[in-house]
């Protein structure tokens, strides 16, 4: 067997098993880890300050803002060019048109596409070596931060 | 029909020609057998022609409809002698100064063994770098090891991957090779102008540079060699990547696009500045790496804690330990502290 028949056979499905192990194993761990039971009444709209969180957790506090710049930058440029390569690289689109949504949209052109890989990667390796790096990351992190960061980057 | 007073029909005619042609053909074939003769020289009309397009000086170029950089020009001769040049001169004298380098570090660790700290350890740490100078210190580490190992490949693969793994594995492994050097290049970039920014004004020239540099760190003779928190020769390696950093950066990009309308010998030179750049660069950090590790006690662990050993900092670095062991008693503007195990957090933490 060739190595590209390798690729796009045996070593296709291997990863995608991979891949459908590794969202379940996530999944299934989220789900049970459940949930605590919330004793204190919320003053006013719990929904309305939900929201409300989730949109000023997407700014640092300034208090914190220069112990925590890199992993704020690092982390945005991580998600943000691995959003854009997910959802807008032309090869992705097509898998979504062909087996997902029946149709597609405007594909990033190929310097764009290279542009946000590098982003991505650069977020990533700045994030995986701060959390080795770091004291605090460092004792908070197990095998399973190290194995997930790998595969991401893999 | 009457053919010397036989009658013979058109097809017998015919066929009496064919067996005349065929004896004609054969004969000669069997005497050919017996009496080697020389071949029969027909001379090509285009062979003149292409002699005279390969073997011009200049790259002459001709009349075409197709609009392009040098698509007028039919075969250029100067590109083969690159090829030949790098393929014979550069790879072999590249390989050569590469191992001797290698060899010299190693001589070095023989003859001179481990630098240990004098007096052995303290207990006592002082803070060197914040996390996030060593988090881009091991960002350039990483990007740049991941292309001097694709890079290397790339360079001397045809010698020494192709005979071990055979011609399809190694089209794979260089394809692999080429699309990450390509990939992984810029953020090379992007670590380069960090770690400019970050350490340039740490690395400018300051006194005491001169004497560290003629004492050879400490090598030469047995008298200390006063240092502030870089010496000379770290100072030379940081603006060594400077300017080999930025000579593979722009060479490289120059490579990495060669569809921007850059011309074949602007081409040629970028692969040759790349090569001599990426060679010295490689050879550069062996020093540094062994330096780094095995050369020296207790350095390694300012890149992986951040922190130093209190004697390792007076022996090699004794004015910034004077420094900082000064601000740290000053209670200066930045808060210094001793903890319970006794270290001493000192003041250049930013992150």
């Amino acid at each position: 067997m060739s190595f590209t028949a390798f690729v796009d056979g045996p070593f296709w499905y291997f990863s995608a098993t991979v891949f459908v192990i590794g969202v379940l194993w996530r999944l299934v761990g989220m789900l049970n880890m459940g949930s605590k039971t919330d004793f204190s009444t919320p003053r006013s709209s719990g929904s309305a300050a939900a929201l409300s969180i989730n949109i000023t957790r997407f700014f640092p506090r300034a208090d914190f803002w220069s112990r925590i710049r890199l992993q704020v930058v690092a982390g945005y440029l991580f998600h943000v060019g691995l959003f854009a390569l997910l959802f807008f690289a032309a090869p992705h689109i097509e898998f979504y048109r062909e087996y997902v949504t029946g149709f597609g949209w405007v594909a990033l052109p190929e310097w764009a596409f290279i542009l946000v890989s590098e982003i991505a990667f650069l977020g990533l390796m700045l994030l995986i070596l701060h959390r080795m790096l770091n004291l605090v990351t460092r004792a908070i992190s197990d095998r399973g931060d190290y194995i997930g960061s790998i595969l991401i980057f893999s | 029909m009457s053919l010397f007073g036989l009658r013979v029909s058109g097809w017998q005619l015919s066929t009496l020609f064919l067996a005349g042609l065929l004896l004609f053909i054969a004969f000669p074939a069997t005497a050919q057998d017996k009496v080697p003769a020389s071949p029969i020289m027909v001379p090509n009309p285009a062979t003149d022609l292409w002699r005279a397009v390969r073997q011009r000086e200049g790259a002459a170029s001709g009349q075409t409809q197709v609009r392009g950089i040098e698509t007028g020009v039919l075969i250029e001769q100067r590109g083969e002698a690159f090829r030949e040049y790098r393929r014979r001169d550069f790879i072999g004298n590249a390989g050569i100064f590469i191992g001797v380098i290698a060899g010299l570090v190693l001589l070095f660790y023989i003859l001179r063994g481990r630098i240990n700290i004098p007096g052995g350890r303290s207990g006592r740490r002082i803070k060197r770098f914040a996390d996030f100078e060593r988090t881009l210190h091991w960002f350039t580490a990483i990007v740049f090891i991941f292309l001097a190992l694709t890079g290397l490949t790339l360079l001397f693969g045809r010698f020494v991957v192709l005979p071990v793994f055979g011609a399809e594995a190694f089209g794979v492994i260089a394809s692999a090779c080429k699309e990450g050097h390509n990939l992984f290049g810029p953020l090379f970039i992007v670590a380069v102008v960090l770690l400019f920014i970050r350490f340039a004004w740490r690395n400018l020239p300051s006194r005491g540079d001169l004497t560290w540099l003629v004492k050879g760190g400490g090598i030469i003779g047995k008298a200390h060699v006063t240092a502030g928190f870089f010496n000379a020769g770290e100072k030379i390696w940081f603006w060594s990547v400077m300017v080999l950093g930025l000579a593979v950066s722009i060479s490289g990009l120059v490579l990495i696009f060669p569809t921007l309308g850059q011309p074949r010998d602007i081409m040629q030179l970028a692969l040759f500045v790349h090569g001599i750049a990426a060679v010295l660069f490689i050879a550069g950090s062996f020093g540094h790496i062994y330096i780094g590790t095995i050369g020296t006690e207790g350095s390694l662990e300012s890149m992986t804690t951040g922190y130093v050993d209190e004697n390792w900092a007076e022996a090699h670095h004794d004015r910034w330990h004077a420094e900082t062991v000064a601000q740290a008693a000053r209670g200066a503007d930045r808060h210094a502290s001793a903890d319970t195990t006794g270290a001493v957090h000192a003041t250049t933490d930013k992150a």
